[in-house]
C-alpha cells in the first residue's frame, strides 16, 4: 500500500516495437538485456530502474551517475525502463544520456530483482551477487546517502569526500 | 483544482455522518459455515508469447464487460482488449491529450457498448467505442484528475477522485450522465493532521451494485461497507462478519508510530455478493496484495473464502470466473472449483 503510493510519479508512454521479439532491434544505448548492457564478467553494474515520466526517477538517474563518476567508481550505471521504445528514445535524445539503457518490455530484470515501483536502485557485484539496493521507503536523500555508503565499502572513500576528514 | 458541489446535491457520505446511516440488521451468526473454495488458472495466452502492445507495463485498472477484458495500461497510455479467455485482441491509446490519446489512463469501465477512461492527467473522462475511437464526442472535462471509474445502470458513470492533501474536505465521489452532467458529488475526504496518513485513510474501493446502486469499501480501518442508490443517496451501512480480519501494520514514518488497520485491498461485485480480497502484510512494514478472496453477502456475511492462486492487485468477478491483475502485472485468469 505504501510502495505505489510512493512510487505514484510514473511515467506514460506511446506505443513501439520491442528488442527481441523479431523485430526491428534497438541500437546504440538502448539495449535488449543486461547481459548486452554489461558484459557477464564485467564492472559491477549499477541498475537504476526508472521511468521518464517520473521526476524522482530522473533525480535518481542522474544523480547515481553524478555519484560514481564524481568519484571515478569502476561502476558501469545501467538504466532499467519498461516503457516503450520512442518514449525512451525521446528521453534519452532530449536529455543526451549516452549510458546503456536495457529495454525491458518483458519485465525479466524487473522481475529477476523484484522490482515493484520506480525508482529503484540494485547494485550488483561481477558475479551477480548484490550488493546494495534502495530502501522504498526512504527519501531521496536518504537513498542516495544509503547508495554512496555501500559503495565506499567496495571501493573505499570517493574522490569528492577524501578532504573530509574520516569521523 | 475544483470541485463542482451543487448546493442540492451534498448527500455526504463521509464517515462523519456515517454513524447517522442506520445499520443493516444482521451481521453473521457465528456460527454460520463458510465455504472454503480454491481457483485455479485457466489455460491463456503466456505473456512471453503475446505481441509487444499487448505487454501489460504497469495496468492499474481492469473491466469486464460481455465477455471482454479491458485493462487500463498507465505506462503505455493505452487500453488494452483481451478475450475472456486472455486471448489479445487490440490496444488503442498513445500518450497525448487528444482524441484516443491519454495521460495516465488509471480507470476504465463499459457502458451501454462504450468505453469510459478515467484519463488521470488530462483531467477528464475519454469515452470511445469499442475500436477505440472517440464516441459520444469524446467524453468530458472532470475539473480533477479522475481515478476509477465504474458504470452505475445504464448513463451513469461514478468517477473517483484522490483528495489533493490539503486539511480540507473535498468530495472523492463524483457522478456523471454520459454527457459530463455532474449529478451529484459525496464521500468527503478527512483529515488527521498528517498527509501520507490521511491519503491512507481515505482510501477506498467502489463495488457496482448492478443499476440499484454502488458500495463504498474503505481499504482500512472500517469494517463496514457502505450502500448508496444509484442517484447517490446513502442506503445504509453494512458491518462485515468479524471472521473477515484487519492486517494491522506499523506505517514506517517520521512522528508517533501510526498503526493501520488493512481491510481490503481489492475489491469487486458480482451478483449481488462482494468480493473482498484480503491484503497481506509485506516485511512487517507495509501491506501488499493477498490471495484469500472472500465472499459478503449483503447482509455483510461472510459465506465463502477463495484461495487464489497468486497475489492479485485488482480483478473483475463473472460467476466462476476471475480476472485479475497479479503482483507481477499480468493477466491472470482463473476458475473457481469446489
Amino acid at each position: 500500500m505504501i510502495r505505489p503510493a510512493l512510487a505514484f510519479l510514473l511515467a506514460t508512454g506511446l506505443g513501439g516495437p520491442l528488442p527481441g521479439d523479431g523485430r526491428a532491434r534497438p541500437a546504440g544505448r538502448i539495449c535488449a538485456s543486461l547481459e548486452e548492457a554489461v558484459p557477464p564478467g564485467g564492472r559491477t553494474a549499477l541498475l537504476v530502474f526508472f521511468s521518464t515520466g517520473c521526476a524522482i526517477c530522473y533525480d535518481d538517474l542522474f544523480e547515481s551517475r553524478l555519484l560514481v563518476e564524481r568519484n571515478g567508481w569502476p561502476v558501469a550505471v545501467v538504466g532499467v525502463h519498461l516503457g516503450p521504445y520512442e518514449e525512451l528514445k525521446e528521453f534519452l535524445d532530449k536529455y543526451r544520456w549516452d549510458l546503456p539503457v536495457v529495454l525491458d518490455r518483458r519485465k525479466l530484470l524487473f522481475r529477476r530483482y523484484r522490482v515493484t515501483a520506480v525508482p529503484d536502485t540494485v547494485l550488483l557485484l561481477t558475479g551477480g551477487e548484490i550488493a546494495h539496493r534502495s530502501d522504498p521507503y526512504h527519501d531521496h536523500g536518504r537513498r542516495r546517502e544509503a547508495l554512496r555508503m555501500s559503495l565506499e565499502r567496495i571501493f573505499g572513500r570517493g574522490a569528492d569526500r577524501q578532504a573530509i576528514p574520516p569521523t | 483544482m475544483t470541485h463542482r458541489k451543487p448546493a442540492l446535491l451534498i448527500l455526504v457520505a463521509s464517515l462523519a455522518l456515517v454513524p447517522l446511516v442506520p445499520d443493516m440488521p444482521a451481521v453473521a451468526s457465528p456460527d454460520a459455515a463458510v465455504r472454503s473454495l480454491k481457483a485455479v488458472e485457466t489455460t491463456a495466452t503466456p505473456a512471453a508469447d503475446r505481441p509487444d502492445e499487448a505487454v501489460l507495463a504497469r495496468p492499474v485498472a481492469l473491466a469486464y464487460d460481455d465477455g471482454t477484458v479491458f485493462v487500463a495500461d498507465a505506462q503505455d497510455c493505452a487500453i488494452k482488449v483481451f478475450t475472456k479467455d486472455g486471448g489479445f485482441v487490440r490496444s488503442f491509446g498513445r500518450k497525448g491529450p487528444g482524441p484516443g490519446e491519454f495521460s495516465f489512463p488509471s480507470g476504465v469501465c463499459v457502458s451501454g457498448g462504450r468505453i469510459f477512461v478515467a484519463d488521470k492527467f488530462n483531467f477528464r473522462v475519454h469515452v470511445l467505442d469499442a475500436e477505440g475511437r472517440p464516441a459520444g464526442g469524446g467524453g468530458f472535462r472532470t475539473g480533477f484528475a479522475p481515478d476509477k471509474i465504474h458504470a452505475i445502470g445504464e448513463g451513469k458513470v461514478l468517477v473517483t477522485s484522490n483528495p489533493s492533501g490539503r486539511p480540507v474536505r473535498e468530495s472523492m465521489l463524483h457522478l456523471f450522465d454520459e454527457t459530463g452532467t455532474l449529478l451529484w458529488e459525496g464521500l468527503e475526504s478527512r483529515a488527521f493532521g498528517d498527509p501520507v496518513y490521511d491519503s491512507f485513510r481515505n482510501m477506498f474501493l467502489v463495488c457496482p451494485d448492478g443499476p440499484d446502486g454502488f458500495y463504498i469499501v474503505f481499504r482500512s480501518e472500517e469494517r463496514a461497507v457502505l450502500h448508496f442508490d444509484s442517484g447517490g443517496q446513502a442506503l445504509g451501512r453494512v458491518p462485515v462478519d468479524d471472521r473477515y480480519v484487519f492486517k494491522p501494520v506499523d506505517l514506517p514514518f517520521k512522528g508517533p508510530r501510526k498503526t493501520l488497520l488493512g481491510f481490503c485491498w481489492a475489491a469487486a461485485s458480482d451478483a449481488g455478493r462482494l468480493y473482498l480480497l484480503e491484503p497481506e502484510a509485506v516485511e512487517g512494514r507495509d501491506l501488499g496484495p493477498g490471495r484469500r478472496l472472500s465472499i459478503i453477502g449483503r447482509d455483510g456475511r461472510l459465506e465463502a473464502v477463495i484461495d487464489l492462486p497468486r497475489r492479485v492487485h485488482r480483478f473483475a468477478v463473472d460467476g466462476r470466473r476471475i480476472y485479475a491483475l497479479d503482483e507481477e502485472g499480468e493477466l491472470g485468469i482463473f476458475e473457481v472449483v469446489g
